[in-house]
C-alpha cells in the first residue's frame, strides 16, 4: 500500500540553508548539496527545498543551486520560491527538480496552478498554503507582507487551488515553525472537508511522538525543518520510530 | 520509558525499536548474527576480498587504528591471522591516554607494522566541539567524521583499494543489519556517522563564539569525505571485518592481551570489570555524561546489554549495575568546560535543548546532589593547554 | 559498454542521467535512429502523456530504430513509467490512441482500475508474482517511487512480473525478451532504485 512520507524541509538563502522560528531569526543551516547528500543517505522520502528571497527579489529559484541539489537527490525534489510563471517552473524542472511549489505566485494569479498542472501534469505542482492559527481561529497567511489576508478564508483558497489541478498541498502553520510544540493536526481535520488531495503537513514538529500522531489523525506527509537542523535526529530513527508505531512506511 | 525486555537499552537510544516481545532490533540483531549467519562462508568471502589487494600495491590495506579493543584485535587478526601488510592509519581526536598510547606503541612494535599518525588543527577542532555540541549535543563530530574520513584520502593518495575496520555498527545500533553488506562507504558516513552534517555545511555554521581563529575549508578536509566518483574510479573496496568473522569482544580483547601485552585501564562511569571498554579517550566521560543528559542512559546501560546478548550477565544484575554507575557527573567534564571556555551553566543549556523525549533532563541542582564520579588515575596527565595564551598562562 | 537514454524532449532526462552516472557509469543521450542503433543497452524513461510520447517516438522513425535494436538485435531496454506504458498495444489516455505494440494490453486510467485517487503518487511496495526475473531480489517487497495516472492492464500473464496496491493491483513490472519495464521510477528511488538499475546494468539476457 501507499506509504507514508518523511520530507526534510529546506530553505535557501544566496547559496547557503537557513533555518529559523516563524519567518525570522535565522541562522544558517547548511550547504544544500551536500545536506541533502545526508538527507538522501537518511532515507528521506523526498526532499523540499524553497528559496525564501526569490519571491522579494522578483525572480525564479537559483537554478545552480537547483542543479547541485537535484544530482544528491535520489528521491523527488520539489523546489520553490518564487516561481511566478511556466517559463521559471520549466526551468526548474529542466535542472532536475520533480516537483516545482507554488505559493504568492499562485494568490496573486491563480490561473498559474492550472497553466503549470496542464503543461507538466498534476504530480509536478505542489501548492504551499500558509496559515495562522490565532486562538483556534485560522487565517490564511501572507509572507511577504508577513501578515494575515483579509478576505480569504483558507478553506476556500484550499478547495480552489484542489479543483485548479494541484496535484499537491503543503499546509503550513506558520505560528507553530520551529515551536517544537507538535503539528496542529486539527488543520487536517478541516482541510480534508474540502479537499482529498495529499496533504504534506508543516510546522512544529519537535518529537517523535508528534509525528506518529500527525500520521495516527490521517496524514500522510510530514515536512521536517527543525527537528533535523538543530536537534539530533536522524531520518531513519524517525522512521523506524513510525514504523514501529504501526504507521505504513518504507524503510 | 520503555526499556527492552532482554537488555537494558531504553527507548531514547537511537536508532532502537521493540517488537511485539518488547524485544530491541540490537538483541534481534545479535539473534541473527549467532544463528542465522553462514560464518565459514563468510570467512571465504573474506579471504577472496583480500586475494584481490594482496601483495599488488604498496600496501594490502588500510587499518584505521585508535588503539582501542577494536582496532588493535582487527589489526592482530589482519597481520598475524592473515598474513596482510597493512598501512596503519591513525587519527588523533586530541585526547589519547597514557595507557592506550602504551598500548599502541607495544602493538606496533610487536607486530611490525607501518604507521601514519595524523593530528588535525586544534584551534579548528575547538570549534567544531563547540558547534558541534549546540547543533546535536554531541561534541564528538570532529572525531567520527575524521576517523571515517581521513583514512578514505590516504587509500586515494596511496592507491590501496582496501580499507579494513572492526566491528560493523549493526553490533550495536539498528542503522544497519546484520543481514545486509555494511560497506563503510559514503552512504553510511551519511546515514549516521556524521550527524546528518558534512564538512561544507559544518563550515558555514561555525562562528567565533571561541576563538576568532579563522577556519577555511582546506582546514576541513581531514572532516570531508572524498568524492564518492574517486572511490569508485580505484573500486575501493572499505569493509568491516566483523561481518566476516563473528565479532567477540570477550574473546578478543583475551587475544589482545596475550599476544600483544595490550592493558585495559579504568574508565569514568562504569564498573571495574569494564576495563577494556572505550580506554582510548578522555572525553569519553563527558561524551557518555552528555548522552546520559540528552537520552537518560549512559555506557553502563550499553555494556551490561551486550553481556545480556552473550549469555554473561542477567537482566536483573544490570539493572543494578545501570542504577549504580549510569547518571553521575565525571571530573572530566571540569576540563572541558576550559576546552570549550563554557561555565556548567551553559553546557546544561546547550544540552537541554537535546534531549529526548520521554526523558526528562535533570536540572544542575539535582546534578549537584547525585554527586561526582572519581578521578581517574590518569586524570592530572591528561592535557590543559587550550591553546590560548591568555587562558593557558 | 554504451549505456543510452532516449531523449525525445519531454521528460526529466536528468534525473535518470543523475542516478546511472551515481553507480558509476556515463550514460548518454540518444535522439536519431543512427546513434540508438549504436548503443549497447538502452533506456526509454517517460514522464506526461503517452500520447505526447509516442508522437515523438514516431517522428523520425525512433519508435522503429528501437524495435529493431531490442526485438530484433536482442539489445537489454529498461522502460520507465511511460516508457513502460508505451510498449502496449493500446493507449486510453485521451481517447484510444495506438502504442508500440510490444506486447498485447491497454493503458487504462487507475481509478477505473479501482485506485482511490489519481495519480498513484508516493512510495508503495512491489510484490513478484510467479513469473520467473532475474531481478526478483532487487524487486519483491522493495519499495519504489510511483507516480502515474494512467496503469498498464491485460497484458500476458507470463510477463507480468510484479504489482503494487493502490486500491487494487497495478502491474508494476513488466519483464519479456530483452525488455525490464517497471511502472514506477527507479531513478528517484534510492537505494533500492539504484540497484535495480546496477542489476539492470549488468543484466546479460
Amino acid at each position: 500500500m501507499l506509504q507514508n512520507r518523511i520530507i526534510p524541509s529546506l530553505l535557501l538563502r544566496g547559496r547557503r540553508l537557513v533555518k529559523g522560528t516563524g519567518f525570522a531569526a535565522h541562522r544558517d543551516a547548511g550547504n544544500p548539496p551536500t545536506t541533502l547528500r545526508a538527507y538522501a543517505a537518511q532515507k528521506a522520502d523526498e526532499a523540499i527545498l524553497l528559496d525564501i528571497d526569490a519571491t522579494s527579489q522578483n525572480r525564479g529559484p537559483d537554478l545552480e543551486t537547483v542543479r547541485l541539489a537535484a544530482r544528491e537527490c535520489s528521491m523527488p525534489l520539489t523546489i520553490g520560491g518564487g516561481i511566478s510563471s511556466e517559463e521559471i517552473a520549466k526551468d526548474c524542472l529542466d535542472n532536475g527538480a520533480d516537483k516545482i511549489c507554488l505559493n504568492s505566485s499562485a494568490l496573486d494569479s491563480p490561473d498559474l496552478i492550472s497553466a503549470c498542472a496542464h503543461r507538466f501534469g498534476s504530480q509536478a505542482v505542489v501548492v504551499a498554503i500558509d496559515v495562522v492559527d490565532e486562538a483556534g481561529v485560522v487565517s490564511l497567511y501572507d509572507h511577504r507582507a508577513g501578515q494575515v489576508l483579509p478576505g480569504h478564508t483558507w478553506l476556500d483558497w484550499l478547495a480552489e487551488v484542489g479543483d485548479r489541478g494541484a496535484g499537491e498541498i503543503r499546509l503550513m502553520n506558520v505560528n507553530r515553525e520551529g515551536g517544537r510544540q507538535g503539528y496542529n493536526t486539527n488543520l487536517l481535520d478541516a482541510a480534508r472537508t474540502r479537499c482529498d488531495l495529499p496533504i504534506i503537513l508543516e510546522g512544529g514538529a519537535g518529537t517523535l511522538d508528534h509525528l506518529s500522531e500527525a500520521m495516527e489523525r490521517g496524514c500522510d506527509a510530514l515536512a521536517l525543518g527543525t527537528m533535523l537542523v538543530f536537534s539530533d535526529n536522524n531520518i531513519i530513527q524517525v522512521k523506524r520510530f513510525l514504523k514501529n508505531a504501526g504507521h505504513p512506511i518504507r524503510l | 520509558m520503555h526499556v527492552c525486555n532482554k537488555c537494558v537499552m531504553p527507548e531514547t537510544s537511537e536508532s532502537l525499536t521493540f517488537d511485539k516481545e518488547g524485544v530491541c532490533s540490537v538483541c534481534r540483531q545479535i539473534e541473527f548474527k549467532q544463528t542465522g549467519i553462514d560464518w565459514k562462508a563468510k570467512r571465504v568471502e573474506l579471504e577472496s576480498i583480500v586475494a584481490d589487494a594482496r601483495g599488488k600495491y604498496d600496501y594490502d590495506c588500510i587499518v584505521p587504528f585508535s588503539g582501542g579493543k577494536d582496532s588493535t584485535f582487527t589489526l592482530l587478526y589482519l597481520v598475524k591471522d592473515m598474513g596482510l601488510k597493512p598501512l596503519v592509519v591513525r587519527f588523533d581526536h586530541g585526547f589519547m591516554r597514557p595507557t592506550l598510547q602504551d598500548n599502541a606503541h607495544k602493538t606496533f612494535r610487536t607486530l611490525g607494522v607501518d604507521v601514519q599518525h595524523f593530528t588535525p588543527n586544534w584551534q579548528v577542532v575547538r570549534k567544531l566541539m563547540l558547534e558541534a555540541l549546540r547543533r546535536r549535543g554531541d561534541f564528538c563530530w570532529h572525531c567520527h567524521t575524521g576517523i571515517f574520513s581521513y583514512p578514505m584520502w590516504v587509500a586515494l593518495e596511496k592507491k590501496v583499494p582496501l580499507v579494513i575496520w572492526g566491528e560493523p555498527s549493526s553490533e550495536y545500533s539498528s542503522f544497519y543489519s546484520y543481514d545486509e553488506d555494511e560497506e563503510v562507504d559514503e552512504r553510511r558516513f551519511n546515514s549516521f556517522v556524521n550527524l546528518g552534517i558534512n564538512a561544507e555545511d559544518m563550515l558555514g555554521m561555525l562562528d567565533d563564539s571561541i576563538s576568532d581563529y579563522p577556519v577555511t575549508e582546506r582546514d576541513m578536509k581531514p572532516y570531508r569525505y572524498p568524492p564518492a566518483a574517486e572511490l569508485r574510479k580505484m573500486r575501493l573496496r572499505s569493509i568491516c571485518l566483523g561481518s566476516y568473522i563473528p565479532w567477540d569482544v570477550k574473546a578478543q580483547v583475551k587475544r589482545v592481551k596475550d599476544e600483544l601485552g595490550w592493558v585495559g585501564d579504568q574508565v569514568e562511569g562504569v564498573p571495574p570489570e569494564y576495563d577494556y571498554e572505550k580506554i582510548e579517550c578522555f572525553m569519553q566521560g563527558v561524551r557518555d555524561w552528555t548522552k546520559y543528559l540528552k537520552r537518560g542512559f549512559a555506557r553502563t546501560s550499553h555494556l551490561t546489554s551486550i553481556d545480556i546478548r552473550n549469555g554473561r550477565k542477567t537482566r536483573d544484575e544490570s539493572v543494578e549495575l545501570v542504577k549504580q554507575y549510569d547518571g553521575r557527573r565525571p571530573p572530566s567534564l571540569d576540563l572541558f568546560l576550559r576546552y570549550l571556555d563554557i561555565t556548567e551553566e551553559q553546557y546544561m543549556e546547550i544540552v537541554s535543548q537535546h534531549a529526548v523525549a520521554p526523558h526528562v533532563m535533570p536540572s544542575l541542582d539535582e546534578v549537584r546532589a547525585a554527586g561526582m564520579q572519581p578521578k581517574l588515575h590518569d586524570y592530572d596527565e591528561w592535557s590543559r593547554v587550550v591553546g590560548d595564551m591568555s587562558k593557558d598562562d | 559498454m554504451t549505456l543510452s537514454i532516449i531523449d525525445f524532449g519531454a521528460g526529466n532526462i536528468l534525473s535518470v542521467m543523475n542516478a546511472f552516472e551515481a553507480i558509476g557509469e556515463e550514460p548518454v543521450l540518444v535522439s536519431t535512429p543512427e546513434a540508438l542503433a549504436s548503443a549497447d543497452r538502452l533506456v526509454l524513461p517517460g514522464v506526461g502523456a503517452a500520447a505526447a510520447v509516442l508522437e515523438e517516438l514516431r517522428r523520425d522513425g525512433m519508435d522503429e530504430a528501437l524495435r529493431e535494436a531490442v526485438v530484433d538485435h536482442g539489445r537489454p531496454l529498461l522502460g520507465i513509467c511511460v516508457g513502460m506504458q508505451v510498449l502496449a498495444t493500446t493507449m486510453l489516455e485521451f481517447g484510444e490512441t495506438a502504442g508500440l505494440g510490444w506486447v498485447s494490453g491497454e493503458t487504462r486510467d487507475i481509478r477505473d482500475l479501482g485506485s482511490p485517487r489519481a495519480p498513484h503518487m508516493g512510495w508503495n511496495q512491489v510484490v513478484c508474482g510467479e513469473v520467473e526475473t532475474p531481478f526478483h531480489r532487487e524487486l519483491n517487497n522493495r519499495s519504489f517511487y510511483f507516480c502515474h495516472s494512467f496503469a498498464v492492464t491485460g497484458t500476458p500473464a507470463d510477463i507480468t512480473v510484479a504489482s503494487a496496491f493502490y486500491g487494487s493491483e497495478l502491474t508494476a513490472v513488466l519483464g519479456f525478451g530483452t525488455v525490464l519495464a517497471t511502472q514506477f521510477h527507479p531513478e528517484k528511488s534510492q537505494l533500492d532504485g539504484q540497484k535495480l538499475l546496477e542489476a539492470f546494468v549488468d543484466w546479460t539476457p
